[in-house]
């Protein structure tokens, strides 16, 4: 299904109203009035350790984790020179490992967790987040400190009606840089009817599968195969007899996909418009960073009132503009707390959500930039693959192996289709 | 036996009164208007304690004084000082004085302590009465006269930044400043976001800063007041005054109806250049910007003993664009705002005797902001209106003693605050949403003593008590004790009928002021305030937005209360035309608001739920030198401020911000420096220099970043953690008054401005945006060059 383009705003996807409304006002305003915003020198450094807590239930298929860090009281946070990006000495989070972890369900039910990589807490298989049960986070850290989060009970949400999608040459600002000032997009719309009766709060998140045909990069080195337990493998292996800044990049062996995943918060209360249709939506845009189809996995997630505050409070932050009509930046609390001091600042949220899957092929054939079609490596990179060419030492150049791991498959993704 | 005999509210020394005397009467008038000068003091015999404040409304006055040589000096805040000598034997004097203004003669009084001579002698303090002729030669932004910008070059006075809603007056919120234009409460002080002030600057007449003493008349706010009254209409003649800027048009005609008897101005002023925006920069395309103010004052005196005045003011403005987001959950193409304020004064006044008089003020004030987005698929606007209603009668006794100054009288107010409702007109995608009607009713006595104990000593003592009652219907929600109060720890409701009281407040306000003086020329003072706020803005951005809300005090909100505390030494010399003041003051107030993280108050039913209470202290000494006289007058103040909040204890630890530390108010800058210089060149060229200089306002800065859900972000730990760049600023006028140099009786005025002469970078804030997991920092300045403006006023 596809509209006419509408003449709407970027900002109506992701920024809280009124205040914002005249703090963009203001910003107008003062830049005419001889205004202007310049760089600002600012140095920071994390006076102590704050825990981090990353941690969705869903009733999705598929393993699902939490993730726990602690921020790094060593880093030092500078802005730079000649940009005003702010660049962080050191790493700004480290890993919460060997954490006892679990989740209660109910209050009666309790699920270990097991840490499958540094940080990172995979549930068990045995639990998948069903609508109207309650979870609650405990954790014990290595030093001794117990912490949980408050319960969270899964709340419905409303499925998709329908979605569409509307070519917009100007849809993201400085995203990538190929494409300067503006990445081009395709941006979700979505008609849903919000139930009536009740407080509902969404939010929406994206999953993007793209084809991909450069599988490895090497920096000063070269890409070799070499047989390991699970058999062919392949990596990077230094080579000093090359320059120091020299690439190789090495074509896909089979057929591969990138996975990309939204990161900007968009999210929706019906507090206004409870129990209406809600009606050309925008909820999701996606990156034009090839011409080619590509899948899409549009999630609409029920969010409890306390998880919506939370994002909502992270998401007014981002977009500050500057101006006396924004509310000021301040310490967010989220919902876990350690038992013994409650006063402690645990950066963070636990939650749980209903997700209505919406999963669609979008065709690209909106699109008015067919020169980056099969480009995906240019437009992430910014340059042209750079091949290794066949030489006296090396006559046969392998082809690298597509990797699984979270942003890349050699699977056929679920409900891919190759034609329309 | 009459011993003294004054129209209004003379006051006159009893040791001076003997059987045979002298009776001199007079009128005090403009000598290019003949408009009354009501505002005149005049001295006997150099003698500061034997003058009166007052002069009538007509500009008669009366003074009973024992036969003997006398020198009768009148005084008035911008006018040249008219002094007379009565030889001795003299029964009966009559004099009508004609005063110039220092537009025409070069004698003048720049800003003052309240009544001039009395800096030494009254028992008030802090209370400062500005000249707005002053005013006019200051350098001001756009050619604007902005009565709350130049009150910043005053020592106590600051605000958050260069365009902000209002000013904070010694550690104060804007909304603990009580700002009453011809006793209307203001509820928005500015237009156009905080960038100009919204009191018509030509028809002011005198302005009173209480920033200290507060006399017992005024209540309902905790750190000041700023009485502003506007001019009476000139009874005799025909008049006409105007002037034209980059920002406004302005016009004021006066016309006397029935000559000596009834009068009435009408006053206007009207941005309405917004088409000029485009061409300046073309993204400022479809913006529509107006404001406006039209205000009219009528007179009419029915006879000796009774008095009417009439005071309307209406302002509006006016703001669309389609840069704006829309209202919430509304797919639309363009958002226009504006607020309206309507309000009106009746004033009766009743001569009972010549020592004693009632004055019944009636007065209504409202003001009502609303938002609008126009739908995309449809073209319906779906409104937001919202409005905060004062109602309030008043009747006031003034009685002139001996040696006492009595004023004493009845308050009774009616606030009505609607705090927003959804109209979506025909839009089916937006629900029709409401918010519960706030009402309250206030209730008040005051009494104000002046005592004169000793020629050295005066105390001024001040009693109010008011009575505070939140009114049904209403709903009024119990929540769980101990628990952060949220919509998940209500424990049940109760329901208020109409009328029926759901919650009082009350309780007794004293008012304490002495006056000390060492000498004719050094006084020492001290003064004492408490004050009680019902009413107050709840927001949650660094200065009060347009749409800010408004609210009562109710079952969960208690009132504010604070305690002021001010010592004083004041010190005149070379007769007068150099003064030294130095001021300290601590302010404890408490229940002060502040929002909990994250609050949100847009068509919020219970916003007690988004707010927190807790204490401000502020302290501070103020130092000022001014220089009243001469070719060069001028002054320069330093102030040490500082205001500190801290949250309540009682509340739940997740709630308090800064877990409950000591933390900056918005507007704590510890340093600040002004100076205002003006030079006089001759009948017609003035020019004019102002400098400010303050700390920069604190700010909150991350202290690192966190990989939360595929994306960096800043994170925070305290509210007001660091301050941005100090700032100063230098600005010049140059006056021209009748260029043509001939006395016609249109005089035309230019003034050639730069705001910012010397171009500083001032940071008017400083943020952090994050865009594709990338942090960067900026600051953003706003008039950041010399901005050069030529305005035009006449008179006629």
């Amino acid at each position: 299904m596809r509209k006419a383009k509408f003449k709407l705003k970027q900002s109506s996807l992701n920024r809280s109203f009124v205040s914002a409304k005249f703090s963009i006002f203001l910003m107008m305003l003062f830049t005419f009035l001889h205004g202007c915003v310049e760089p600002f020198s600012v140095r920071f450094d994390t006076p102590k350790e704050y825990i981090v807590v990353d941690g969705v239930v869903t009733d999705m298929d598929g393993p699902q984790y939490i993730k726990l860090a602690k921020t790094n009281p060593d880093a030092v946070n500078e802005s730079s020179e000649f940009s005003q990006t702010i660049w962080t000495i050191g790493e700004s989070t480290f890993p919460l490992t060997k954490a006892k972890v679990k989740i209660i369900v109910n209050s009666t039910q309790t699920f270990n967790l097991a840490e499958t990589d540094p940080g990172v807490y995979q549930l068990p298989a045995a639990l998948k987040g069903k609508v109207g049960d309650s979870y609650q986070l405990q954790f014990e850290t290595e030093t001794g400190n117990s912490y949980e989060s408050s319960s969270e009970k899964m709340l419905p949400v409303a499925p998709v009606k329908t979605a569409y999608d509307v070519f917009n040459p100007k849809g993201l600002p400085n995203y990538s840089a190929y494409y300067r000032d503006f990445t081009p997009s395709n941006d979700i719309y979505v008609n849903f009817d919000d139930p009536a009766g009740e407080q509902n709060f969404y939010r929406w998140q994206w999953t993007l599968w793209e084809t991909q045909k450069t599988c490895a990069t090497c920096n000063q080195g070269k890409y070799y195969l070499f047989q390991s337990e699970n058999g062919i493998d392949g990596d990077c292996f230094k080579d000093l007899t090359l320059k120091y800044n020299n690439i190789y990049d090495y074509t896909c062996a089979d057929l591969c996909w990138d996975i990309f995943y939204s990161s900007e918060i968009t999210i929706f209360s019906d507090i206004y418009t409870n129990g209406q249709s809600q009606k050309d939506k925008l909820v999701a845009q996606i990156p034009l960073l090839q011409a080619n189809p590509c899948l899409v996995s549009l999630q609409q997630n029920s969010l409890t009132p306390n998880a919506y505050r939370f994002l909502k409070l992270i998401q007014d932050q981002a977009v500050n503009s500057g101006t006396l009509a924004d509310t000021p930046p301040a310490p967010i609390q989220g919902n876990v707390l350690n038992v013994k001091d409650k006063n402690e600042l645990i950066i963070g949220f636990f939650t749980a959500s209903s997700v209505a899957e919406y999963k669609t092929m979008l065709w690209r054939k909106n699109i008015l930039n067919l020169a980056v079609l099969n480009q995906l490596f240019k437009t992430i990179n910014n340059r042209d693959p750079i091949l290794e060419e066949r030489s006296a030492e090396r006559p046969y150049v392998p082809l690298a192996i597509c990797k699984n791991s979270r942003s890349r498959t050699p699977f056929l993704p679920k409900d891919w289709k190759w034609t329309q | 036996m009459k011993r003294f005999y004054l129209i209004f509210f003379l006051l006159t020394a009893a040791f001076f009164c003997k059987a045979q005397g002298l009776k001199i009467t007079g009128t005090v008038k403009d000598s290019a208007t003949l408009a009354p000068l009501p505002g005149a003091t005049i001295v006997v015999d150099y003698r500061k304690n034997l003058s009166t404040d007052k002069v009538d409304e007509k500009g008669n006055f009366l003074i009973d004084l024992p036969t003997g040589e006398h020198v009768i000096t009148i005084r008035h805040v911008g006018y040249e000082t008219v002094r007379t000598f009565i030889k001795d034997g003299v029964q009966k004097f009559h004099m009508d004085v004609l005063m110039t203004t220092t537009s025409s003669q070069l004698e003048e009084v720049i800003v003052t302590s309240k009544g001039y001579d009395n800096t030494i002698r009254q028992p008030i303090l802090g209370s400062l009465q500005i000249n707005i002729k002053t005013l006019e030669k200051l350098p001001s932004a756009f050619g604007e006269l902005d009565i709350l910008r130049s009150l910043q070059m005053l020592p106590g006075v600051s605000s958050v930044g260069e365009a902000s809603n209002g000013v904070n007056i010694r550690g104060g919120t804007t909304d603990q400043t009580l700002i009453l234009l011809d006793d209307t409460p203001i509820f928005n002080p500015t237009h156009m976001f905080g960038l100009f002030s919204v009191i018509p600057p030509n028809t002011v007449n005198s302005l009173d800063l209480y920033k200290g003493n507060v006399p017992a008349r005024f209540g309902g706010r905790v750190a000041s007041v700023l009485d502003i009254s506007t001019k009476n209409p000139n009874l005799d003649k025909f008049k006409m005054s105007g002037g034209v800027s980059l920002v406004s048009n302005r016009l004021l005609l006066d016309v006397p109806i029935i000559k000596g008897k009834l009068g009435i101005y009408v006053a206007g002023r009207g941005a309405f250049n917004d088409f000029i925006l485009p061409k300046l920069d073309k993204r400022l395309n479809n913006i529509r910007a107006k404001f406006g103010e039209l205000s009219t004052k009528s007179f009419y005196r029915i006879n000796d003993k009774n008095t009417l005045t009439f005071m309307g003011y209406y302002s509006n403005d006016f703001f669309k664009t389609d840069l704006l987001t829309n209202l919430p959950n509304v797919v639309g193409t363009d958002t226009y705002y504006k607020h309206i304020t309507t309000n009106g004064m009746l004033r009766w006044l009743h001569v009972i005797s010549p020592k004693l008089n009632l004055q019944t003020t009636a007065v209504y004030a409202r003001y009502a902001p609303e938002i609008g987005t126009k739908e995309q698929a449809t073209g319906i606007v779906v409104k937001l209106p919202s409005s905060v209603a004062q109602k309030q009668i008043k009747s006031n006794l003034n009685y002139q003693l001996t040696n006492h100054k009595i004023e004493t009288g009845l308050v009774a107010t009616n606030y009505e605050i609607k705090p927003g409702t959804l109209e979506p007109g025909l839009s089916t995608s937006v629900n029709y949403i409401s918010t519960p009607t706030e009402r309250a009713n206030e209730l008040a006595w005051y009494l104000d003593d002046e005592i004169k104990i000793s020629p050295k000593l005066a105390v001024s003592f001040g009693l109010r008590y008011s009575f505070f009652m939140s009114i049904g219907s209403s709903t009024i929600r119990n929540y769980i004790p101990g628990q952060p109060r949220d919509d998940f720890a209500v424990m049940d409701s109760t329901v208020f009928r109409k009328g029926e009281i759901s919650k009082s407040y009350g309780g007794f306000e004293p008012r304490l002021g002495i006056s000390y003086a060492l000498n004719d020329q050094i006084s020492l003072k001290f003064g004492y305030n408490l004050m009680r706020q019902y009413l107050q803005v709840v927001s949650n951005t660094a200065t009060p937005i347009p749409t800010s809300r408004w609210k009562t005090s109710d079952t969960h909100i208690k009132p504010q209360v604070s305690n002021l505390f001010t010592a004083g030494i004041y010190k005149a010399f070379d007769e007068n035309i150099y003064e030294v003041t130095m001021e300290g003051y601590y302010r404890l107030a408490n229940n002060i608001i502040d929002y909990k993280p994250g609050a949100d108050f847009l068509l919020q039913k219970y916003p007690e739920t988004q707010l927190i209470q807790g204490i401000n202290k502020s302290y501070g000494v103020e130092l000022m030198l001014s220089k009243k006289k001469g070719n060069l007058k001028g002054w320069a103040n330093y102030t040490y401020a500082r205001s500190l909040n801290k949250t309540d204890k009682g509340a739940a630890l997740i709630e308090l911000v800064n877990r409950g530390d000591w933390y900056s108010a918005n507007y704590d800058k510890p340093h600040t420096f002004n100076a205002s210089m003006d030079i006089t060149v001759d009948r017609h060229n003035f020019f004019g220099f102002t400098f400010a200089y303050s700390t920069g306002r604190p700010y909150s800065e991350p202290i690192g970043f966190i990989n939360y859900q595929n994306n960096v972000y800043p994170f925070y730990d305290k509210r007001n953690n660091k301050r941005i760049p100090d700032y100063h600023r230098l600005d010049f006028a140059w006056n021209i008054y009748n260029p043509s140099m001939k006395n016609r009786r249109w005089q035309g005025h230019w003034t050639f401005s730069v705001y910012n002469l010397y171009a500083r970078k001032n940071a008017y804030s400083v943020f952090f945006k994050t865009e594709n997991t990338v942090t960067k920092s900026y600051q953003l300045n706003i008039f950041a060059t010399p901005i050069v403006t030529v305005a035009y006023n006449f008179v006629f």
